[in-house]
């Protein structure tokens, strides 16, 4: 029977051909936009940490002014002081802590006459490479020693090894960072990317990985370029780097992982007792003194998920279903004309259901076609979304995702736009047809 | 074969209510010829749409071939009408978009017969009616007496129990309205039952029994003992008598 | 117009198409309408004049690359290069460019001991070329003098200074009166507000107090800083690249780069804004298309099942004109219920917009725009199917189909 009513679907769309037009591209429409929007979103709202998502947390310290509370955000601030982060750092409670922040550094390559450039680079602690899955293709990690006493070691991108040595095995090699020495230890995949970025959400939390990586501590000896966020409450004067260093601002990412109920236990015991010590010397004023936030959490708290996300996402919905009105009414008005038609197969022993599903074989013949199409239309709708977002290269990707929604659509659309229309002509009487014309 | 009781048929719009049938009791045997007639408005169709299953009714009980099928589903009235009642129409009712053989590969297709099964009864149905070279005309390309016979071969290629006819020859000239009417009473003569719907009393009188509606109810009948006529058999007619069950 | 009845009852008995329609038309007014208003929000927001003439400006960064390095001295050798260049109007350094969306802000209070009130502003620090080079609009008061400005290393921060502040911050100041030569205080630092100018914009575009800021002539010694340069008109995009050579050529203690036009600024701190006006001009434009496709199909499909009807009342006396008339008509009743409907639906997604994204009620304005545009693509889209219609000819009713 299906064949049959396959057979007559075709004949009956080639029939109409500027009508059977109009439905393909009507749904097409709806389903490319739908897509697009929905594949940025998901991508968007996605969260590259799930599978760690009971482990990892994002410290938040409030060690605000005691006169007014952070101004955005949870109202608390989003990053830590340098003394926070150290004293974190030493207290060795999680199982991996990462203190962290983005700067901008010189490289070069020391035999290279090339004028030098400044790069984005995280100056972290090494559990920073175990705690957000970095995969190396030379080399890893520094040294523990590394960590504490800083060490010139450096880990850079996949893009750094192929720009100053051809994308040969660097391990070992030297790099000048703002004119020092330092020894390549890793080389990070680029195939290691977390979208979002949700380790530092601070500016853009869809840029590229970093260019290279070199151990935090070497922001006491210095003052590297910051490349992130600094804020500050304190008038407190700060004259010199180690009045910096022991000053309000808040400059740092701090995350900890701990694995087991025990440890988050320790850690929050932790976190309360050393708050209550700084309480006694004048800090943490304000409540709630800290927040410790899962990968998601964090996602949430830092709106990554922009009000024009949102917006948008609704809009592709909306506008799909005008869409398929649009096709539903046509496909009224073209089953109406055929009506007739279908009071003679019902003269002749045809059953409601056999009326109903033929007309919704040819309902399905417009979804699929739409589907299909709005898929090929939906890689050029990413590609304009792509090129209208300066930092969107990672976001509108065509994926996975975006085919299984199409498959969805594709049944839905034709659901909610040939359901009516097959329902009503395989319900009208068919007596009236049958009388002379 | 057929045999109304009582039966009740009302029309509902936003504002009146039409009593289309009421206390309609008609019974026809197996191989009769009943020739419906009454003024328009008279119920005829309403009758004509409840005895070919497509129309139900609100009070009353209707057997047909000694079953009861008042009060049946939409899908079990379709499997009946499909196996065991036939229409022809005043106005022919061919689907325009399909070809000769498409148009009696219809009723076929929802009885479920394979497709060897199916071109073997198309074949022989448009050879009853004399117009097998024409299967792969559109309706269209063919003279109205033509599609008339179109209908009959789609009627009975699924051999039906019998056959309603709705003023068949409505929509044609004098000459071929006779070969179509010759070719109904050849078909019941090889046994069909036959209840046609006409206006053309001289049409009626060539039926064993007339039927007169009026107002929603049967009023008289008369009854032609023995009617034959002898002398205006067509070719196709008598080849259709040939093969016909 | 009495003809309006009839045709609202013939639409009735034929609800199902012409209720689907209304669903369609409806949905697009309020999509339309809400999405005229967001992306005229968005451009109001663009063109938001930034104080500064930006078609001549363009920003070059500079960072000093070697530990002997003296900021003041690179960076005023540098700005003398500049502005002897030909074609180049005016240049300073400056501490973060305006709209780029990085840049420092902080609170300024009128007392040094009373803090309740704050009045957050962006902070730019540049020399007494910043206003000239800039472009802003001295409406009192006075520019800085040379000798007011100064470069600092952070062990030596000045305990006080002049400033300039925009108009916007000056009235939340010092509603009642002159804020040109009080004193206010930011930090440690005591300001002599000796100025103020029209208008220019901080770095942040989105925030509340986008259009406070205070500009001061103490620059201090960080390793790396920013050159804003005004050229005369067209000759932008020439001087840029040129001088960037000329700079990279003369010495190399310091890194030159990162050369980008203000328009370009712009581009990129309003991308998403450009977005949004962008897909939903495109999502506009969109449902305009599918409308008409939807209109024009069914207008086709509605004339061709009453080709009868129409030859009865053309047989009856009934002139083109009429036919076009009863069609149109037809068009505009659906359009009025869509509206009305449209309405209510953009509304309710209105208020609750604004309850949960704090954002702003649609003018009826946009609505009723929307809707006189969606009615004359209706017309324009049924037009032709229509004029087909009056084509019919009498002779139609009386024949058989």
């Amino acid at each position: 029977m299906w064949k049959y009513y396959l057979r007559l679907s075709l004949y009956s769309l080639r029939k109409t051909p500027v009508l059977s037009l109009l439905m393909v591209l009507a749904i097409a429409t709806g389903i490319a936009a739908n897509l697009t929007i929905l594949t940025m979103h998901s991508v968007v709202s996605s969260n590259p940490l799930e599978h760690k998502n009971d482990r990892l947390f994002a410290v938040q310290l409030n060690a605000w002014d005691p006169d007014r509370e952070y101004f955005a955000l949870n109202a608390i601030p989003p990053q830590v002081t340098y003394q926070d982060a150290k004293a974190l750092y030493d207290a060795n409670v999680a199982d991996e802590v990462v203190v962290m922040r983005k700067a901008g550094v010189t490289i070069q390559h020391p035999e290279s006459a090339d004028l030098p450039s400044t790069y984005a680079t995280r100056m972290t602690t090494r559990d920073f490479f175990s705690m957000f899955d970095v995969q190396f293709i030379y080399g890893g990690p520094w040294s523990k020693n590394a960590d504490e006493s800083p060490e010139n070691v450096v880990v850079i991108s996949e893009g750094m090894n192929n720009k100053f040595f051809k994308g040969a095995n660097s391990l070992g090699q030297a790099l000048l960072l703002d004119g020092e020495v330092f020894t390549v230890v890793g080389v990070v995949s680029e195939r290691w990317q977390l979208v979002p970025n949700v380790y530092d959400l601070n500016n853009r939390p869809f840029e590229a990985a970093p260019d290279a990586y070199l151990p935090f501590f070497f922001s006491a000896a210095k003052p590297y370029q910051s490349w992130g966020n600094m804020q500050g409450w304190s008038d407190k004067e700060i004259k010199t780097h180690a009045d910096f260093l022991q000053g309000e601002d808040i400059w740092i990412q701090a995350w900890v992982s701990l694995n087991s109920v025990e440890k988050r236990q320790e850690f929050t015991q932790f976190l309360e007792n050393y708050i209550s010590t700084q309480k006694e010397q004048g800090r943490f004023k304000r409540s709630p003194g800290y927040q410790l936030n899962t990968p998601q959490e964090w996602l949430n708290i830092n709106n990554v998920v922009s009000k024009d996300n949102k917006q948008l996402l609704m809009l592709s919905f909306v506008f799909l279903m005008i869409c398929l009105v649009n096709s539903t009414v046509l496909m009224f008005a073209k089953f109406l004309r055929k009506a007739p038609e279908a009071g003679i197969r019902r003269a002749l022993g045809a059953s409601r259901h056999s009326i109903f599903f033929q007309h919704l074989t040819e309902a399905f013949i417009v979804g699929i076609a739409g589907a299909f199409l709005g898929l090929l239309l939906s890689l050029g709708g990413l590609a304009a979304v792509r090129a209208l977002y300066n930092n969107y290269e990672n976001v509108a990707v065509f994926n996975g995702f975006t085919v299984a929604a199409a498959i969805l659509l594709a049944l839905a659309a034709t659901l909610f736009s040939g359901f009516l229309p097959a329902w009503r002509i395989s319900h009208a009487a068919p007596a009236q047809y049958l009388k002379t014309r | 074969m057929l045999k109304m009781q009582s039966v009740k048929k009302i029309y509902r719009t936003d504002m009146i209510e039409t009593h289309a049938l009421r206390d309609f009791n008609l019974e026809v045997k197996e191989g009769e010829f009943v020739a419906v007639t009454g003024p328009s408005g008279s119920g005829k169709t309403t009758f004509l749409n409840i005895a070919g299953l497509l129309e139900t009714f609100e009070e009353g009980q209707y057997l047909l071939d000694g079953n009861d099928v008042s009060r049946l589903n939409d899908n079990v009235r379709s499997k009946l009408r499909n196996e065991k009642i036939g229409f022809i129409f005043q106005g022919f009712n061919l689907i325009s978009d399909l070809n000769i053989f498409d148009n009696v590969d219809v009723p076929l297709r929802y009885r479920g017969f394979s497709s060897s099964e199916r071109k073997k009864r198309i074949n022989n149905a448009l050879e009853m009616v004399g117009l097998a070279a024409r299967a792969r005309h559109l309706p269209s390309q063919l003279s109205g007496g033509q599609q008339q016979r179109v209908a009959i071969a789609r009627a009975l290629v699924g051999e039906p129990k019998f056959l309603l006819a709705d003023e068949p020859t409505g929509n044609l000239d004098s000459l071929m309205a006779r070969q179509v009417m010759d070719m109904l009473e050849d078909i019941n003569k090889n046994g069909m039952t036959i209840v046609m719907v006409t206006h053309d009393p001289d049409l009626a009188r060539r039926a064993h029994r007339n039927i007169q509606i009026v107002d929603g109810q049967v009023t008289d009948f008369k009854i032609y003992e023995s009617y034959v006529d002898s002398t205006n058999h067509s070719d196709n007619a008598k080849k259709l008598a040939a093969n016909t069950i | 117009m009495l003809d309006v009845i009839p045709i609202i009852k013939s639409l009735w008995r034929n609800k199902t198409g012409p209720l689907l329609i209304i669903l369609q038309l409806s949905l697009t007014i309020a999509v339309v309408s809400t999405a005229l208003f967001v992306v005229s929000e968005r451009i109001a927001k663009i063109e938001r004049p930034s104080g500064m003439i930006e078609a001549e400006m363009f920003k070059i960064w500079m960072r000093e690359n070697s530990p002997d390095a003296d900021m003041e001295q690179i960076a005023r050798r540098d700005m003398e290069i500049i502005r002897a260049t030909p074609g180049v109007v005016d240049a300073t350094p400056i501490s973060s460019i305006p709209v780029s969306g990085g840049g420092s802000s902080t609170s300024l209070y009128k007392s040094p001991e009373e803090r309740l009130t704050d009045f957050p502003t962006a902070i730019y620090e540049m020399t007494e070329h910043g206003v000239p080079a800039l472009g802003l609009a001295l409406i009192e008061g006075r520019n800085f003098n040379a000798n007011e400005v100064m470069f600092f290393a952070r062990e030596n921060a000045p305990k006080q200074t002049v400033a300039i502040i925009t108009k916007d911050m000056a009235n939340k100041m010092f509603p009642d009166e002159s804020a040109v030569g009080k004193t206010v205080y930011m930090a440690n630092l005591q300001l002599t507000i000796i100025g103020i100018v029209e208008r220019l914009m901080g770095p942040w575009p989105d925030s509340d107090f986008a259009t406070s800021a205070t500009i001061i002539p103490v620059i201090v010694k960080d390793d790396a800083i920013d050159y804003l340069v005004r050229t005369e008109s067209g000759q932008r995009d020439a001087i840029m690249h040129s001088l960037i050579e000329k700079l990279r050529s003369i010495d190399s203690t310091r890194l030159v780069g990162d050369e980008k036009s203000i328009a370009q600024i712009k581009l990129e701190s309003y991308s998403s804004d450009y977005a949004m006006i962008k897909i939903l001009s495109f999502v506009i434009f969109l449902l305009t298309f599918v409308n008409a496709l939807g209109i024009f199909g069914l207008t086709t499909f509605w004339v061709n099942q009453r080709r009868k009807q129409i030859g009865i009342r053309r047989a009856l006396g009934s002139t083109k004109a009429g036919v076009m008339l009863y069609f149109m008509l037809e068009n505009i009743v659906l359009v009025v219920f869509s509206a009305v409907v449209g309405t209510i639906i953009a509304y309710v997604n209105s208020s609750y917009m604004a309850r949960t994204h704090s954002m702003e009620i649609l003018p009826l304005a946009y609505v009723v725009v929307t809707v006189l545009f969606l009615l004359l693509v209706t017309m324009l889209a049924a037009y032709v199917p229509v004029r087909k219609a009056t084509q019919i000819s009498p002779v139609e009713a009386v024949s058989n189909v």
